[in-house]
C-alpha cells in the first residue's frame, strides 16, 4: 500500500476532518463516475455519493489493510449502487398502488434515455443505446464491464473488487460483451423494421 | 439481407466505440458540505420511522381493508352458525357444558 494512503487511512480511523475532506478530494470522481455508470441517474448518483462518503466515515475504523482503500471503496460504491437499483424495481412493481395511494408517487423511475456526461457530443446517441443495452444484462457482467470500460481498470483489479479470479473477470467480460451484441442487435432490428 | 446485416454489425461497433476515451464524470460542488449537513443532521428513530411508516396513505388504506376483511369474515361465521337448525345447535351443547352451566336466579342476586 502506498505510503500517502496508510497515513489517510491512519487519519481517517482517527476521525481527522482534514483527511476526510482529502479522501473526498481524492476518490469523489472515481465513485461518482462508478455509481452514474450503474444507476444511470444523475440525482440517484449524486445522492449515493454522498451515502458512500458517509459509509466510509463511520466504518473505516473497521477496514483492514489487506486490500487497497481503493478496492474497498469501490466495493462499498458497488454495493450501495446495486441496492439503489434492487430499490427501484420494487418501488416500479408497487408504482401503481404508491400513484393511488401515495403523495410521491411521479416521476420515482430513471427516464429511459441516459447521457453519461463523460461522452463526447458526437458519440451521445451511440453511447445512450450501449447504457440502454447495458441494463439488460446480469449484474455482475454489468459491473465487469463498467469498471473495465468505464472505470479504465485491468482484470486484475477488477478481480479484486470483485472478490473473484483473473479467469471468472474474463469470462465475465466476454460475456458481458456477447449479451450486449444480442441487445443491441435487437434493438437495431427494431429499430430498422419500423 | 447481407447489406442490412453488415450495417448492423457496424452500429453495434459504434455504439462499443462510443465510450472509448470516455470521461469521468463529477459530482457537483460543494460535496463535503452536503455530506457533513447529512451527517449532523438528526437521526429519526424506531418510533419516529414507524409513525412515519404508517402514517403513508397506502399503509392506512391496507389496514382499513385488513380490518374491514375480519369484520366480513367474523360476520359470514356468524350468520353461518345461527343459520343452523334450532335442533342442530343444541346437539352441540355436551353434558359437561349442563353440568358446568350455573343458573342465577333472582334469590342469588338478591341474596348471594
Amino acid at each position: 500500500m502506498h505510503q500517502n494512503e496508510e497515513e489517510l487511512i491512519k487519519k481517517l480511523q482517527q476521525g481527522e476532518q482534514e483527511a476526510f475532506k482529502k479522501a473526498i478530494d481524492l476518490y469523489q470522481n472515481m465513485v461518482y463516475n462508478t455509481i452514474i455508470s450503474i444507476v444511470q441517474n444523475e440525482a440517484d448518483a449524486e445522492d449515493i455519493t454522498q451515502e458512500v462518503f458517509i459509509q466510509v466515515y463511520q466504518s473505516v475504523g473497521s477496514f483492514k489493510a489487506h486490500a487497497k482503500f481503493s478496492t474497498w471503496l469501490y466495493r462499498i460504491t458497488i454495493a450501495k449502487s446495486l441496492d439503489n437499483e434492487k430499490r427501484k424495481r420494487r418501488k416500479k412493481r408497487f408504482g401503481f398502488m404508491q400513484r393511488l395511494f401515495g403523495e410521491d408517487g411521479e416521476a420515482q423511475y430513471h427516464p429511459v434515455e441516459f447521457n453519461h456526461p463523460g461522452v463526447i457530443l458526437d458519440n451521445k446517441e451511440k453511447a445512450g443505446e450501449l447504457f440502454k443495452a447495458l441494463q439488460k444484462i446480469p449484474d455482475n457482467q454489468r459491473i465487469a464491464f463498467t469498471l473495465n470500460k468505464i472505470e479504465g481498470l485491468n482484470n486484475n483489479e477488477i478481480a479484486e473488487v470483485m472478490n473473484t479470479t483473473f479467469y471468472a473477470v474474463e469470462s465475465l467480460l466476454a460475456r458481458a460483451k456477447a449479451n450486449l451484441k444480442k441487445e443491441l442487435k435487437t434493438y437495431y432490428l427494431q429499430k430498422t423494421s419500423k | 439481407m447481407m447489406e442490412k446485416d453488415k450495417n448492423i454489425e457496424r452500429q453495434i461497433e459504434d455504439a462499443f466505440n462510443s465510450i472509448k476515451g470516455i470521461n469521468k464524470a463529477t459530482p457537483k460542488p460543494y460535496l463535503l458540505t452536503r455530506i457533513n449537513a447529512r451527517l449532523n443532521s438528526p437521526v429519526k428513530n424506531n418510533w419516529e420511522s414507524a409513525a412515519v411508516f404508517t402514517s403513508r396513505p397506502s399503509v392506512m388504506a391496507l389496514g382499513l381493508c385488513l380490518v374491514l376483511a375480519v369484520n366480513v369474515g367474523v360476520m359470514l361465521l356468524n350468520t353461518s352458525s345461527t343459520n343452523k337448525p334450532v335442533a342442530e345447535r343444541s346437539a352441540t351443547i355436551t353434558d359437561e357444558d349442563e353440568s358446568s352451566a350455573t343458573f342465577v336466579s333472582i334469590d342469588n342476586i338478591e341474596n348471594p
